[in-house]
């Protein structure tokens, strides 16, 4: 049999286990699933294309698959923050997967990116609820978001600027320094395990939780199409299965991973770790309302991606809710 | 005629230079007023971050031309520094249509294809909160391209009129 | 056609080789190569859209616009005689020491390395300010090219460094503890230049001639004064690098726009600035900025090409076959990361090499930040090392025409690179050079 090679790559370093090692055991998986008739050579973020380019390198093949995060393309696509999942009170693991699988949001995916040579295939981890943030000051009311430097991006910053925090934009590479020396207050990265390998809690005293701007991560799958066509029906179907695979895997591994690096942090030395009350979320969920409504009522893609998400949430949650029992162990 | 045209891409290049630098002084305002005001009245700008690299992103591009014209990109003077003006001629002629052209042409292609599918889009940065427009720059790269290949033909005629005629050659005009 | 990956990587190097050594621009020798390359392993659309996307991606690399800030800077510091002064009043202070000026041009170096995370602009600014003093003093133009270049590349080992901050996500390790281990590696290599140089000029004085006799026996006030008066300007422009970082004032590149502005003041009060010379620095500042820029750019898509053509599995694969013991392993890792350094800059080798070692080092039990520290000593000899020798090729650029490329700076940087490689083994030999530091810094 015929053998194809496919370039791939993440937009993520090696070092970030739970957004890079799912992307390489789905490429070891493949290749042994289909007994070496489909190898896909992974590669991390940056090594053939910029991690931010992925979309556009696979869309124009100069990779035949990235392993990625939609949250990237908002310059060409409103509606990929969306479906990155990343705005205040936006859909949590089960109801991410249920959607993407069981809500049509798979279809929703692939017609946002329609026309740009690119095929959407299932995501190949899903991460859990994000930090709400690391900061060097209290967070207690939503007053203390005013004047707070907060480094972010995307609609979030929007939210925060309409509670009175200045959104600060830094090079990533800066942002350590600069929270360091205290140029910023605050900022946001990722899950408590991603977060901890970085060493945030190396310069903040104060972590807030639950991530609101980000209640779970849906890392994006991307083909190129013409790649993606050559395939034949039986690969077409093994790389559906591998990814499901190494998603399912992540999603049972992160629980685990985030609670120990919770552990970690919590047991820091003067760090602070605390929630948002309930009523402090219902006003961040209001002002994150408005910002959605005022960007759906301008672009008819997004609005149309937003209006199935909260369709769905609205038939699922209420049941979730009736069926959901108290967690014995919280405090 | 060739002067005519010679001199006009001359000057076109020494006219972006100038404009670019113009960029610098203004790059440096900009992140300095951003700064203080950030520090001494908590109130930093949105726009800074882009602003920013677009001007330096920009400004090196549009220099790119000009520092041709001027032979001021580094060469190794391993054989070079060494040979004839003649056979400087020469291997600079060979090395604009082995190196210079082809890739100098491939990168304004596709750049130019980039930049016509970021208008389509009207793309933003999607880089901060203020997602700014990013089809300028990316329209900046190709006509910065245009004019570096434009200057590239100039020189590379300049190297066969000395092949042909003589004379010393420089490898530039300053 | 013959497309092994091997077949491509040695037409790579080769055709670097050759481009490079026949005297065409920098820039678009490394474009030029990278193209025939792709076009030889059959490549298409996909790799000439990768060079686009990469050309594009350096225009937009936020941290890049402090070396146009940095140059900037140093154009000032030439403009207004700062520079000049500094060091000949430094000369005159340290006449006695053998290689007095030299060595302060090394602790300028150093200075500015704790200041920027980046490497182009302390090469640039030392090119252009400082080795012109150096040669009109009559200090051996090889030595004094390396010093330049050796130590105008501390700055991506002294924290603040980019490359760590690229490093610490790949290998899983925090930038914190990376910056504070990186400190002293970084000062030792900067001791070990200074103790190099202060030899050499002891022995051998016609490298570093002494001070004149008139020079030298001005009166002791009237040294100190001209002492202080030129060094209050530069200082206070260290301050508003460094001070406003470490206040919390200012990020990296911010600051460097605040020295940058700093610079354009004090040249202004020194009444060196009227409108035309104001407009010439911004077009010299340009003009060096193209030229460097460019071949950041260049480099990028070289080692973008390298990747595309599968070079860095070829590494990968040729590196994971081998062998060795436990030390010997340790050997061929720190090789591996001097080699690929004659290649390419770092960022094209760390996501060749980490993702293949941090496993490796995982396994045989050594400490991942004083490894990090060993290999990023070796990758600072990647600036160093011809063909891909950026730091070479940016000192030439800005160096006075008489400067030669092989004779003064490649044959100028070999000490320094011998020294590296002692460097390298104080950092594997004791590793508390790397660990003691982080240990009690960090909670
Ligand atoms: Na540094
Ligand atoms: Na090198």
């Amino acid at each position: 049999h015929a053998k194809t090679v496919w370039t791939a790559q993440s937009s993520y370093p090696t070092g970030l286990a739970q957004i890079y090692e799912p992307a390489v055991r789905f490429a070891e998986r493949i290749e042994k699933l289909t007994d070496g008739e489909l190898v896909v050579k992974m590669h991390p973020g940056d090594a053939i294309v910029p991690s931010k380019k992925v979309f556009e390198a696979v869309s124009l093949g100069s990779l035949d698959m990235g392993m990625t995060w939609a949250g990237w393309w908002v310059g060409m696509f409103n509606a990929s923050y969306l479906l990155a999942n990343a705005y205040p009170d936006a859909l949590q693991m089960r109801e991410m997967l249920g959607w993407i699988y069981a809500g049509g949001g798979m279809e929703l995916w692939n017609e946002v990116y329609k026309g740009h040579g690119v095929k959407v295939l299932p995501p190949y981890a899903v991460q859990g609820s994000e930090i709400l943030c690391w900061s060097n000051k209290p967070i207690n009311t939503l007053e203390d978001f005013k004047g707070l430097k907060f480094r972010t991006v995307g609609i979030w910053g929007r939210v925060l600027e309409r509670l009175g925090a200045k959104v600060v934009s830094l090079a990533g590479g800066e942002v350590y320094t600069a929270m360091e020396r205290g140029v910023i207050d605050a900022l946001e990265f990722n899950t408590p395990r991603t977060d901890k390998e970085l060493g945030l809690f190396e310069i903040a005293k104060f972590v807030k939780l639950p991530g609101i701007h980000q209640p779970a991560v849906p890392l994006e799958t991307l083909v190129n199409e013409k790649s993606w066509e050559k395939l034949p029906e039986h690969l077409k179907i093994k790389v559906e299965m591998a990814l499901r695979d190494t998603c399912f895997e992540s999603m049972n591994q992160i629980l685990k991973q985030d609670a120990e690096a919770m552990q970690f942090i919590r047991n820091q030395k003067g760090m602070n770790v605390s929630k948002l009350t309930p009523e402090m979320i219902k006003e961040i969920v209001r002002i994150g309302n408005e910002e959605l409504d005022k960007d759906a009522a301008k672009d008819p893609v997004f609005a149309k991606v937003l209006k199935s998400q909260r369709d769905f949430r609205k038939l699922v949650e209420p049941y979730a809710d009736l069926i959901a029992l108290p967690y014995t162990y919280a405090q | 005629m060739w002067s005519f045209l010679s001199n006009g891409v001359d000057r076109l290049s020494e006219w972006m230079g100038h404009v670019s630098a113009w960029l610098i002084i203004i790059l440096i305002g900009e992140v300095v007023y951003d700064t203080l005001v950030r520090y001494l009245f908590n109130a930093p700008s949105g726009w800074s971050y882009d602003i920013t690299y677009m001007l330096y992103g920009a400004a090196f591009m549009g220099g790119g031309a000009w520092t041709l014209l001027r032979d001021e990109h580094v060469r190794i003077d391993l054989i070079y520094g060494k040979i004839s003006p003649k056979s400087r001629a020469i291997a600079d002629a060979i090395g604009y249509v082995v190196f210079f052209f082809p890739s100098i042409s491939v990168l304004l292609y596709f750049s130019t294809k980039f930049a016509i599918q970021s208008w389509r889009m009207l793309e933003g940065s999607g880089e901060t909160v203020w997602n700014p427009p990013i089809y300028p720059l990316k329209t900046v790269l190709c006509v910065t391209l245009l004019i570096l290949l434009l200057q590239g033909i100039v020189q590379f005629v300049r190297c066969i009129i000395t092949i042909k005629e003589g004379g010393k050659y420089l490898g530039h005009q300053s | 056609m013959v497309t092994s990956p091997e077949f491509l990587v040695i037409i790579m190097f080769a055709g670097l080789v050759i481009g490079l050594s026949f005297g065409f621009p920098v820039p678009f020798v490394m474009l030029g190569i990278s193209l025939i390359v792709g076009v030889l392993a059959g490549e298409g659309v996909g790799f000439f859209s990768m060079m686009v996307l990469r050309m594009f991606e350096t225009m937009q690399n936020y941290i890049l616009a402090s070396i146009i800030l940095f140059i900037y800077m140093g154009i000032m510091l030439e403009r207004s005689g700062m520079g000049d002064k500094l060091f000949s009043s430094c000369h005159v202070l340290l006449g006695r020491l053998p290689g007095g000026l030299a060595l302060a041009v090394l602790a300028v170096c150093t200075i500015m390395a704790a200041s920027t995370g980046i490497m182009g602009a302390p090469v640039m600014i030392m090119g252009m300010v400082a080795l012109p003093v150096l040669l009109k003093k009559g200090y051996d133009p090889r030595m004094s090219c390396g010093i330049v270049c050796a130590g105008g590349t501390l700055g991506i080992l002294i924290p603040p460094s980019i490359m760590l901050v690229v490093y610490g996500p790949m290998a899983g390790l925090s930038v914190g503890k990376l910056f504070m281990g990186a400190f002293l590696p970084g000062l030792t290599l900067s001791v070990l230049y200074a103790v190099y140089i202060f030899v050499r000029c002891t022995i051998n004085p016609e490298l570093g001639p002494p001070l004149s006799l008139e020079e030298r026996n001005l009166p002791f006030v009237k040294k100190a004064s001209m002492a202080l008066t030129s060094m209050g300007p530069p200082l206070l422009l260290i301050f508003s690098v460094l001070g406003t970082m470490f206040f919390g004032i200012a990020a990296p590149t911010e600051a460097a726009a605040l020295g940058a502005f700093a610079s354009l003041i004090l040249t202004l009060l020194y009444r060196k600035l009227d409108w035309k010379a104001f407009k010439e620095s911004a077009y010299a500042t340009l003009r060096a900025s193209s030229m460097i820029l460019l071949i950041v750019a260049a480099a990028y898509i070289f080692t973008g090409t390298f990747m595309k053509v599968g070079g860095g599995e070829l590494v990968q694969n040729f590196l994971l076959n081998l062998s060795v013991g436990r030390w010997g392993v340790m050997a061929i890792m720190c090789f591996s990361f001097f080699i690929c350094g004659f290649f390419m800059e770092w960022p094209g080798i760390l996501p060749i090499l980490v993702p293949i070692f941090t496993p490796i080092l995982k396994k045989l039990g050594f400490d991942p930040i004083w490894a990090a520290m060993a290999f990023c000593v070796c990758m600072q000899t990647s600036f160093l090392t011809p063909p891909m020798a950026p730091a070479l090729f940016y000192l030439k650029g800005v160096a006075p025409k008489e400067v030669s490329f092989v004779s003064h700076i490649c044959a100028g940087v070999v000490p320094f690179i011998v020294i590296q490689i002692i460097g390298l083994g104080l950092v594997l030999a004791f590793p508390q050079l790397t660990l003691w530091l982080p240990s009690v810094m960090i909670k």
